[in-house]
């Protein structure tokens, strides 16, 4: 990779940064977990940056890639471990009062979420809030645009349904 | 969504390790090197499907430019600016600009680098969402000028026509002046007498030459004129839009309207994109803002014993061995029945301005004539589609948007909210005199408007409600442009109007404040303070379903016309709603009463704003809602802080569009429908 490319490559990073962690909460990690899938998914991407051509298609390559590292945490051993230890125990890492921040809001998250199936969440995360084209998102999870749609509009009505939309009183 | 955004928006990631991820990223590249290329199987397989072209499609014309590379994403700068318009130095160089610029827009099969400026016409906002319902333009209005921070009334112009500006009145089907009622159906005009207890059929006049025309109705009573203003039906069409590409504007003199006489016709060889009027009764100014489009060359296309190369070639050299006859307008100034003249050039060499390379290929034309004497109108134009215009009372824009160097050709045209990328818009200010308009400014701004609506001039401030373009941070904006010298300078700018992936539904412009709605899920309706160096949002109200159109009724009352999901106890479902809403005090905008109409019921005035009346004296909203292939008339009457409310069938099909309520002096209220016209008893 050359320079030019390298600089390239260095403000993706800083520009989508924000986003893949916030992604990766939504999609179901806390936020420790989100950091490292986020760099972890950075680092993959590195060396095939200079071929994927375009900013639309890096972006929707960096999030498959994304999903998958999420997916693959979750089957491995080494979550099923991890997630019976309490997430306070992470509070030594960092500031203590932003941690706790976190950790309640990335709860909250979950919590809204959790009335989805995991397929819905991961067209909600990327369509709606990533804010990825439908055929970015499509790329992302290998399923076809119509697919999107559909999970999308199932996934928006459910979250309708519990009230996670609607947070509003009566019109009248 | 209103938390779970909150939520997103709330959850902090830390600064970006982008060193530590640099070093890990050639700490493993080196080691993987080492490693047999099997194991790098899993990840070349998935970034291939990237690379070759899976689902994300790329201009595959080698003339045409490439979308995307490898431009790093930055923060973005707001505006810039750039030097005024200037003309050619001569014929020559003028078309040398022209062959130029078209050569890299013309492929083995014609006009095939450069989509963006038909987007918009192709396919109109109403198509581009998905899962959204079908949006609305956004509408917007000025104010009058004297108020405070408050929201100010707005009613139809003089001739009965809702309008973008007080001032300047626009086209429509029907026009009236209080006496005299004109509507045009197909190809008649009919006028009709609306000072009795009945309304009278005066006269009918076959206007053949004019399609899909509109009126505009100048002179005092006793000597009133109709500019009758449409397409040209024999001229040809645009092979990428389908529509005619000449228009023709007739003259009609009603002085006896049971006698109407056509005293003009003046025929364009390019499509008018808008037509105002400005101007004391009997002194009407009209200026038509023209389009040319790109020009039928002599295109060839791949075929059996043409390749595709070749077939470029040739294409090629059609655009070399073009002239200026081929890309600047002409017009034909003739008396009906005594051609007072042939056809004549509507512009000179150095009356077209050259504008930036990155303003898209086309000639935008700006005439003006008086209503008196349109057979002598006076013109300039722009070497590049900049066909969205707004004409306050005393300035004239016009904005090339956000196709920028080329658009995405066989890209899906489906995304709204993160529309084609590249997206710079182009601002160009004109003071207006009489019978000319003036390049005074220019500017840009990163993002892209969608129409006239989403400007708006008072006090010598320009604002813009600015959409996100790929290259900006991804909410709307509202922006505020000053004029210094030649350049329209950014001067202040509220970001975020809206939360991500939320449209801008409806704008309305005041003088001290901006109300937009935006729309996912439910409708937060902003009340945006303009006052300070920068907009700023003085509040928010959510409600379920959006406003697609707003109507200030006066100081204390607002209505929104658009969709919602309606009460579980009348059945569910989704439809048409109008809502009355207090703004007395901004600050806590009420919702007092909301009607929901049946299922799958749709307002009219969402995607016209003609379709809405406020009758003051009245105090009555008469809104159109469509159901299915019914129009009914949805009367709504004030009462404090609630609306009385009935409904009246009034058309069928097609004539629904058609229907227009127009308010008369006495009280009276006349209901246009697609056969006749008749008063409409509100009590």
């Amino acid at each position: 990779m050359d320079t030019q490319e390298e600089a390239a490559y260095a403000a993706f990073v800083d520009a989508s940064w924000r986003d893949l962690v916030r992604a990766a909460v939504f999609l179901g990690a806390d936020p420790h977990e989100a950091q490292d899938l986020a760099q972890t998914t950075l680092v993959r991407c590195y060396d095939k940056w200079a071929q994927v051509d375009g900013a639309e298609r890096r972006e929707a390559y960096v999030y498959r890639m994304l999903v998958n590292a999420f997916r693959d945490n979750r089957r491995s051993r080494w979550w099923k471990q991890r997630s019976e230890a309490d997430p306070a125990d992470h509070l030594d890492d960092h500031p203590a009062r932003d941690r706790t921040d976190q950790v309640a809001t990335a709860d909250a998250v979950h919590r809204a979420l959790a009335g989805l199936s995991k397929t819905q969440r991961e067209v909600v995360t990327l369509r709606y809030f990533v804010q990825l084209s439908e055929a970015q998102t499509a790329a992302a999870l290998g399923v076809p645009a119509g697919t999107v749609k559909s999970r999308l509009s199932r996934a928006l009505a459910a979250l309708a349904r519990d009230r996670h939309l609607l947070d509003i009183g009566d019109p009248s | 969504m209103s938390d779970l955004e909150n939520l997103w928006n709330d959850l902090d990631a830390g600064s970006p390790p982008t060193a530590e991820v640099l070093r890990s990223a050639r700490r493993r590249r080196r080691a993987r090197r080492l490693r047999p290329l099997v194991a790098v199987g899993a990840v070349a397989a998935l970034s291939a499907a990237f690379v070759a072209g899976g689902q994300l499609t790329r201009p595959t014309s080698d003339d045409g430019p490439v979308v995307g590379g490898t431009t790093p994403v930055t923060d973005l700068a707001p505006v810039a600016f750039h030097a005024d318009l200037q003309p050619a130095d001569s014929c020559g160089d003028l078309l040398a600009t022209y062959r130029q610029r078209a050569l890299g827009l013309v492929g083995p099969y014609g006009w095939d680098g450069q989509m963006s400026p038909y987007l918009h016409r192709l396919y109109p906002a109403a198509e581009l969402a998905d899962n959204a319902r079908a949006p609305a333009p956004t509408t917007a209005q000025q104010g009058m000028a004297d108020a405070g921070f408050g929201v100010q009334r707005r009613t139809a112009s003089g001739t009965g026509t809702n309008t973008q500006e007080a001032a300047v009145d626009e086209p429509d089907t029907v026009k009236t002046d209080g006496s005299l009622l004109v509507r045009l159906r197909g190809s008649q005009l009919v006028a009709y007498d609306v000072t009795g207890e009945h309304v009278k059929r005066l006269s009918t006049l076959p206007v053949d030459g004019v399609r899909e025309g509109e009126l505009l109705l100048d002179g005092e009573p006793g000597s009133e004129r109709v500019l009758v203003i449409g397409a040209d039906p024999t001229s040809p069409r645009d092979p990428m839009t389908g529509e005619r590409r000449g228009s023709r504007v007739l003259s009609v003199d009603l002085s006896d309207p049971t006698e109407p006489a056509i005293t003009d016709e003046v025929t364009y060889s390019a499509r008018v994109e808008a037509a105002r009027q400005t101007g004391a009764a009997g002194e009407g100014v009209v200026r038509l803002v023209l389009d040319s489009g790109l020009p039928d060359l002599d295109f060839t296309h791949p075929h059996r014993g043409v390749t595709t190369k070749q077939a470029a070639e040739r294409n090629r050299r059609a655009v070399r061995r073009s002239t200026l006859a081929d890309w600047l307008p002409t017009y034909n100034a003739g008396n009906a029945g005594n051609a007072r003249g042939g056809r004549a050039d509507l512009l000179d060499c150095d009356t077209v301005a050259v504008p930036q390379r990155e303003v898209p290929l086309d000639t935008t034309t700006v005439v003006t004539f008086a209503t008196a004497d349109p057979a002598a109108p006076r013109a300039f134009g722009l070497a590049g589609d900049t066909t969205i215009s707004y004409q306050s009372a005393d300035a004239l824009f016009l904005a090339s948007s956000g196709g920028g160097g080329g658009g995405c050709f066989g890209c899906p045209m489906i995304d709204t909210i993160r529309p084609v990328s590249g997206g710079t818009t182009y601002l160009f200010e004109f003071d207006l005199t009489d019978d000319q308009a003036v390049s005074v400014a220019s500017g840009e701004v990163e993002g892209t408007i969608r129409d006239r609506w989403s400007m708006d001039y008072s006090g010598h401030e320009l604002r813009v409600l600015v959409r996100p373009s790929s290259e900006t941070a991804r909410t709307n904006s509202i922006v505020l442009f000053h004029r210094r010298d030649d350049r329209l300078v950014e001067t202040g700018r509220l970001d975020g109007v809206g939360h991500r992936f939320e449209e801008v539904r409806s704008v309305r412009w005041q003088r001290n404040l901006a109300l937009v709605v935006t729309y996912r899920q439910v409708d937060p309706l902003y009340v945006i303070d303009l006052r300070g160096k920068n907009p700023s949002i003085h509040s928010e109200l959510t409600l379920p379903g959006y406003s697609g159109f707003l109507q200030p009724l006066g100081r204390f009352r607002l209505v929104g016309v658009g969709e919602g999901p309606r009460p579980k106890a009348d059945g569910g479902g989704w439809g048409a709603q109008l809502g009355l809403f207090g703004v007395h005090d901004l600050s806590e905008v009420k919702p007092l009463d909301t009607i929901h109409y049946a299922r799958n019921t749709y307002p009219q005035a969402e995607s016209d704003p003609r379709a809405l009346t406020w009758l003051p004296e009245h105090r009555t909203v008469v809104t159109l809602i469509r159901h299915g292939d019914t129009g009914y008339l949805s009367i709504d009457e004030l009462a404090d802080q609630r609306l009385q409310h009935r409904m009246l069938e009034v058309e069928h099909g097609s004539d629904v569009a058609a229907v227009r309520v127009i308010g008369l002096p006495d009280g009276k209220v006349a209901l246009v429908t697609g056969e006749d016209v008749r008063f409409l008893r509100l009590d």
